[in-house]
């Protein structure tokens, strides 16, 4: 009986712990997008896909490969704070990259991915946005047909507050990507 | 030839069958006035409850298992497909929901004080996939980045309590095989996978207890191969590396222990699929010893060849030697025990470590392989032939057939091995050949004087 009991107590607390941990990663990022700030990423999305997460475009920041003076300082695997600046554009700029936290301004807490002659590859927290399963690739196939050459119309915007990135939002052609997929599919339905 | 534990079990059966059937005869001698109600009484009393028959209570368990499998995959299909039109506030519902639905029935089942197999597998299973499923779909509404190797640890740790509140076996299989995808993926990355046996070691108490209770039970039979083979897997994943060729002994350790362990504990049937550990143990012998005739595995071994860069950590590599230490002492533990009790067939699987660890040294210190090489196709020939005489002497078909595959394996290897010329190999095969039809002559010589 008393076995019993303490085992009916341990899986109460289990299911809370098990609730906790799914809700904790929830509240951490609605605070995140209402309270931070905004900046826009640029970027160009390629179509793959996760078992268990479903289809979503893996995301090729620009600012993903950073170009720094001290390049014998970082490590692959290192724990670094990125520093954001907006550019004349309003794009997001890694201006430099920090083992202390920073005091002011917005950084972003992050890892070293590798240190390569090209420049020191930062593992971003947002390297995909998850999208159905059939705009997914519809969505590259658009981005391939209205990029040309070096024009990027692609970007992403986040949110930061505390070195913590959530993403908010793709944008095609300055338009959410949601927006810009119906406009498309009305297009060529008309055309049609 | 059937065990003493097969035959038991097999009477009980029986036993059980007749007790059912006068069970069902009850009431209708009551109404013809054969017995009285009380007599009745007395008799249901003094059999006390017949279990449900086997057939019927594994298919129940079965089927629950499976149909929680397909409910849950179900679930994650469903939220992978990502339905654009809902709110994050009714995404975060959703994720939940199935948890929340998890808890509920956990709630009732353990408030109920139920013991049925099929609801405590069917719940803590379900759950399992509740915990992945809410994850997923959290990661899909605010576009988390696919660290997989974080998703896995997060899944396992949350999910590996089920396993000993509800004493279920199912979350324990889904547990072995995330923590190997775990560590397949963190080494992959760059990272190390040493985490993996702590990891591993949270199962032990689970295990212990399932093999304490039947160690020849469905539950312990399938944790049995999960666990093997997810051995054979994470081992591999976890070494360092750093010392190239270390792989040949630890392997040929982790399968003689398997096997002899298996041979040990679980030798009491003859059923293939209630001894896992001497199946994967033995296949693991074979294979590797087969591998090893071959040049490439002796390949630049040794400390001469020490690796270091990013890719290579120096305190994981002592993990790798620490992991030699184990399994070979354990290995030649096992092989004592064995050479003491004179125990032939244990010897001939258990025996393969000492020669890999004679083979590397000569490999890594003189950097030739053809000794090695020479070792293993003698060892390989030494294990058939030795299964094929031990087989036909105790009349087991199983262990002749055994000696016979592993002979054949080799014979085919040697015919096709390019390395050899046409003549090196048929002067060979014509010497095996006689060899065997000499010995045959003598046996018959030996047995004809043996008779008269």
């Amino acid at each position: 009986m008393k076995k019993t009991k303490i085992i009916f107590i341990c899986f109460l607390v289990l299911a809370i712990i098990q609730i906790a941990v799914p809700l904790s990663m929830i509240v951490r990022r609605e605070m995140t997008l209402k309270n931070g700030k905004q900046y826009k990423f640029k970027t160009a999305p390629v179509d793959p896909y996760d078992a268990f997460r479903g289809r979503y475009v893996a995301l090729n920041l620009e600012e993903g490969i950073v170009q720094v003076n001290r390049t014998g300082e970082y490590h692959r695997g290192e724990k670094v704070y990125a520093v954001l600046k907006e550019d004349e554009d309003g794009f997001a700029k890694i201006i430099d990259l920090i083992h202390e936290k920073p005091e002011s301004g917005d950084y972003i807490k992050t890892r070293i991915r590798y240190n390569t002659q090209s420049g020191i590859h930062l593992d971003l927290p947002f390297d995909r946005y998850y999208m159905n399963e059939e705009d997914a690739p519809v969505t590259e196939a658009l981005y391939l047909k209205f990029t040309r050459g070096d024009r990027r119309d692609a970007f992403i915007t986040i949110r930061v507050k505390c070195g913590f990135a959530v993403l908010e939002e793709l944008y095609i052609q300055n338009k959410p990507i949601g927006q810009f997929l119906e406009e498309e599919k009305k297009r060529q339905r008309v055309s049609k | 030839m059937k065990s003493g534990y097969e035959s038991n079990r097999r009477s009980i059966r029986v036993k059980n069958k007749y007790i059912r059937w006068l069970y069902e005869e009850l009431p209708k001698l009551i109404d013809k006035g054969v017995l009285s109600s009380e007599s009745a009484e007395k008799i249901r009393k003094y059999y006390g409850e017949v279990p449900e028959r086997s057939g019927r209570k594994i298919a129940l368990i079965v089927f629950s298992i499976l149909g929680t499998i397909l409910i849950s995959g179900g679930i994650i299909l469903l939220l992978a497909h990502n339905w654009k039109d809902l709110s994050r506030f009714t995404r975060t519902i959703l994720s939940l929901l199935p948890l929340l639905i998890g808890h509920g029935l956990g709630i009732w089942f353990l408030s109920t004080g139920r013991t049925s197999v099929a609801w405590r597998e069917g719940i803590s299973t379900f759950l399992t996939f509740a915990v992945c499923s809410a994850i997923s779909l959290i990661s899909q509404t605010y576009h988390i980045p696919g660290d997989m190797g974080a998703f896995l640890l997060t899944w396992m740790l949350l999910s590996i309590p089920l396993v000993y509140l509800f004493n279920a076996s199912l979350p324990c299989i889904i547990y072995f095989v995330g923590i190997t995808f775990w560590a397949g993926y963190e080494q992959e990355v760059g990272g190390q996978a040493l985490l993996f046996w702590p990891l591993l070691g949270l199962t032990i108490p689970h295990i212990y207890s399932a093999v304490k209770k039947n160690a020849y039970s469905g539950r312990s039979s399938l944790m049995g191969w999960t666990l093997s083979l997810c051995l054979c897997v994470a081992t591999g994943i976890t070494l360092e590396k750093a010392v190239p060729g270390l792989w040949i002994i630890v392997y040929s350790a982790l399968f003689s222990v398997m096997y002899l362990v298996g041979s040990y504990w679980f030798g009491q049937t003859h059923s293939v699929f209630q001894q896992p550990y001497q199946g994967v143990g033995a296949s693991g012998v074979v294979i590797l010893s087969l591998l090893l005739t071959y040049e490439f595995p002796w390949d630049d071994i040794g400390w001469g060849y020490y690796r270091s860069g990013f890719c290579y950590h120096p305190y994981a590599a002592w993990a790798d030697y620490l992991l030699v230490l184990i399994l070979f002492a354990a290995a030649v533990y096992l092989l004592v025990i064995s050479f003491r009790r004179k125990e032939k067939r244990r010897i001939l699987f258990g025996i393969m470590p000492v020669i890999a660890l004679f083979g590397y040294t000569l490999s890594a210190f003189s950097n030739q392989e053809i000794v090695p090489r020479l070792l293993f196709n003698l060892y390989m020939f030494s294990m058939g032939l030795g299964a094929l005489v031990l087989g036909i002497r105790t009349l087991d078909m199983g262990t002749v057939n055994g000696g016979m595959i592993i002979l054949a394996i080799l014979i085919l290897a040697r015919f096709f091995d390019v390395e050899l010329t046409f003549v090196e190999r048929g002067l060979g095969f014509i010497l095996v050949g006689a060899g065997f039809l000499v010995t045959n002559i003598i046996l018959v010589k030996k047995a004809k004087k043996g008779g008269g």
